[in-house]
């Protein structure tokens, strides 16, 4: 555990070293803050607009800072010729998917979470935060689809290059949030071999629609059910922990 | 690097912040198309920009739901109104009617759960602001889009007490559109039910229908009664401006649209008010003038 | 306690169809320096990646302190300085032997003050808070070293460790090196500095194409080639030509 508890603190000090975050959290800052400015008819408690344009940013910034970092931990420790020193160390290749992993998604999700505050502090400057609890639980749910999809490009590294990884992850995220709850309409309407993809792609990826629940901030609809949000997490587990069995299955005997 | 960043950042926050940006939406018509910086950004791809946000202001008023297809791609049915009612009849499991006979699906299931699907429209002022950015948008970036216009002059001035601001989109609506009629009878009505200005009033609805006139054929139900409407309500602006000759012309091209046995109340109404302002003096001329 | 820290036998690896190391065979006696020699693509970088866990041999047993190499037991006691290895280059010194030594589990206390002792012993006291994306290339070799030693290692594993140090500094490391054998460490070094090689190894061992060609006590090899340098001697051994 210590193992990974440090390769963990490695991916934290890599994503606040460099400039991607600190970029990611201006440019939203700045975005959030002028679009909360605008007023529209000398209206000023117009606030609607403000969520969705807050809300889309952070999950887009958040997602685009998490999939190049957990994609490119292992080539990157390839091309920095620090995996054969690392892998010397007492660590079992096991604990450096695991660690590697769970650094990115922790590292993403702190990002994800001064992101958030900082929605929440313009929301609130504007009169009208919203339900707390739909707050809280659009949060946690964003939160476990970041960990699903840091593992699903963790795991992807290992099998292809790092831009292959990403790019692949990229589509998949973006593939399933936009149009998951679709591919089975999708593909009982689709003939010949799009059918049998369709039904594959529907039941086999992961479903990223499952933790979007802006809707329900955006436009102040009631929370789900707890016993949901405990289903999906569940989900989400399970895919995190398939992928990185994956990823361990073929890095476990690779020659370095 | 960083302090530069940094310092850049605080810079632009504290420009942003230092001035109402509501100046962004107001809108003066460019002399051309090329001084349109919102047409310089985006050209031709400005007006299906400023329809989606027609449809996306639209969802707003719907709570985040699309009235042409929910979440599952599945068409909603639409009644003749153009409100779907059916389509939002879910049974008590949340389950769509296209499930019903279909194998168990816990994904789709799921979707439903966290997707809310139940009908509703925003209400109160608090709320139905919130469709506003959209509506600007879209009149803005698609200043042909007549709906967009209707729509949000509608909003402002019969729903958010914003009459002046109603009256200016439809003016610049009328200006980028001189041909479409419905604008200039939607401002008659603010003149003459918010403002009471029947001067304006008057020279709009018969503005409206000078335009409108030899159009009949092609119009839906809606806008031939607002057509009919038109004309009744130029007549009566005439009326109270003392304006008899002219008031009564326009009284007898309303009487017209009426059916020989209708026994609509306005019908005679507008009959009585007839036989008033043909027995005055004004009218008795007008008679003689015109025969 | 086993007086053999490094066992190889009859070990063989394959990179797809090319076979690396050939039923190499070889023994490290604990407490000395042993000298690991050979061509270009020998198969020493190899061999050692095998002693790390690395790589995989396809038959043949290794064991480092009587563990297998994939043991995390025998790496807790090994240190390795690898030829031309970068480090975290966002990482100072300081922060990256401190994670180096939290995966050994060393007490905090007791890592901080062996880091502050590496430190001073390589020369990077002063800049010990320096990002090492400053450094030059000696520097970071320094750092390595002090890496390998982070964990008190029992076994230390170098490959070309004089690589990128200026004579002064070589004389240094060839100093430090003595000082950890007088300690009771055990050294596996691959270089070709012969004449480092030459001042400080107890026993070499000189491979080719995968497979052993010498083997033996310094003195003992040397003996043999009396008046001939170990370069004269490496190069006729390897060319097929020693006596």
């Amino acid at each position: 555990m210590s193992s990974v508890r440090a390769l963990v603190g490695l991916v934290f000090l890599e994503i606040y070293r460099k400039k991607d975050f600190y970029v990611a959290l201006i440019l939203m800052a700045v975005i959030l803050v002028y679009a909360s400015q605008i007023e529209v008819y000398n209206f000023e408690n117009i606030v609607r607009y403000v969520r969705e344009i807050g809300l889309m940013l952070i999950y887009l910034f958040s997602i685009f800072l998490a999939v190049p970092l957990a994609a490119r931990q292992l080539a990157a420790e390839r091309d920095q010729r620090t995996l054969a020193v690392l892998l010397a160390k007492p660590v079992t290749r096991g604990q450096f998917i695991v660690g590697k992993s769970l650094g990115a998604f922790l590292a993403s999700l702190s990002a994800f979470l001064i992101f958030y505050s900082v929605f929440i502090l313009v929301t609130l400057a504007k009169g009208k935060m919203g339900s707390p609890v739909n707050l809280i639980q659009a949060g946690y749910l964003f939160s476990l689809s970041l960990l699903v999809v840091t593992a699903m490009a963790s795991a992807l590294s290992y099998f292809l290059t790092s831009p292959a990884a990403m790019t692949l992850a990229f589509v998949f995220y973006f593939l399933m949030s936009l149009f998951g709850a679709r591919f089975d309409r999708f593909a009982e309407e689709s003939v010949g071999l799009a059918r049998p993809l369709g039904k594959a792609v529907y039941y086999l990826l992961p479903h990223f629609e499952f933790f979007d629940l802006r809707q329900r901030v955006i436009h102040d609809w009631d929370p789900v059910s707890w016993g949901l949000i405990a289903i999906i997490t569940a989900y989400a587990v399970l895919y995190t922990a398939l992928f990185l069995f994956s990823g361990w299955l073929k890095f476990r005997r690779q020659p370095l | 690097m960083m302090p530069a960043v940094l310092l850049i950042a605080l810079l632009s926050l504290a420009g942003v912040t230092s001035f109402k940006v509501h100046e962004a939406f107001k809108y003066e018509l460019p002399e051309a198309q090329s001084q349109d910086i919102m047409n310089r950004l985006m050209g031709s791809a400005q007006e299906m920009v400023g329809d989606a946000m027609f449809t996306k202001a639209d969802a707003y008023f719907h709570g985040g739901l699309y009235k042409q297809k929910d979440f599952l791609g599945e068409p909603r049915s639409e009644k003749a109104e153009g409100h779907e009612e059916e389509a939002h009849h879910h049974d008590e499991e949340g389950h769509a009617p296209s499930e019903e006979g279909g194998a168990p699906n816990w994904i789709r299931w799921i979707d439903r759960q966290i997707q809310a699907t139940e009908h509703r429209h925003l209400e109160g002022v608090d709320e139905e602001v919130e469709m506003l950015p959209f509506l600007a948008l879209a009149s803005r970036l698609n200043p042909n889009n007549l709906s967009a216009i209707a729509t949000e002059a509608y909003w402002l001035e019969g729903r958010l007490g914003r009459v002046d601001e109603g009256i200016e989109v439809l003016v610049r609506g009328i200006r980028m559109n001189p041909e479409a009629w419905q604008l200039d009878y939607q401002l008659g009505m603010i003149y003459y039910m918010r403002k009471e200005d029947y001067a304006r009033s008057a020279a709009v609805f018969k503005e409206s229908i000078r335009k409108a006139r030899g159009r009949e054929r092609d119009m839906g139900v809606q806008d031939s009664g607002a057509f009919e409407l038109a004309h009744y309500l130029a007549a009566d602006s005439l009326d109270r401006l003392g304006l008899s000759g002219e008031a009564l012309e326009f009284y007898r091209q309303c009487l017209a649209f009426f059916g020989p046995g209708s026994e609509v109340p306005l019908k005679g109404k507008i009959e009585a008010r007839v036989r008033e302002l043909a027995s005055s003096g004004e009218g008795a001329r007008y008679f003689r003038e015109v025969e | 306690m086993v007086s053999e820290p490094i066992v190889i036998e009859n070990l063989t690896v394959r990179y797809g169809k090319s076979v690396a190391l050939d039923g190499l065979s070889l023994k490290v006696r604990e407490g000395e320096i042993f000298g690991f020699l050979g061509p270009n693509g020998a198969g020493k970088t190899t061999t050692i990646k095998v002693l790390l866990g690395l790589v995989y041999g396809e038959s043949g047993t290794v064991r480092v302190h009587g563990l297998s190499p994939t043991d995390c037991g025998a790496r807790r006691r090994i240190g390795y300085l690898p030829e031309e290895a970068a480090y975290y280059r966002f990482l100072t010194p300081l922060e990256i032997l401190r994670f180096y030594g939290a995966l050994f589990r060393i007490p905090r206390r007791v890592l901080n003050d062996r880091i502050a002792d590496l430190l001073r012993l390589v020369g990077l006291a002063e800049v010990a808070r320096r990002p090492l994306a400053t450094f030059s290339k000696g520097m970071v070799q320094k750092v390595g070293l002090a890496q390998a030693l982070v964990n008190d290692p029992d076994t230390l594993i170098l490959d070309e460790p004089t690589s990128g140090l200026d004579p002064l500094s070589r004389m240094e490391l060839r100093r430090l090196l003595l000082d950890l054998k007088s300690r009771g460490k055990t050294l596996f070094v691959s270089s070709h500095e012969l004449s480092e090689i030459e001042l400080i190894c107890d026993e070499v061992a000189i491979i080719r194409s995968g497979r052993m060609v010498r083997t033996g006590r310094l003195k003992d090899i040397m003996g043999s080639a009396s008046g001939v340098s170990l370069e004269r001697f490496f190069i006729e051994t390897v060319s097929g030509g020693a006596s």
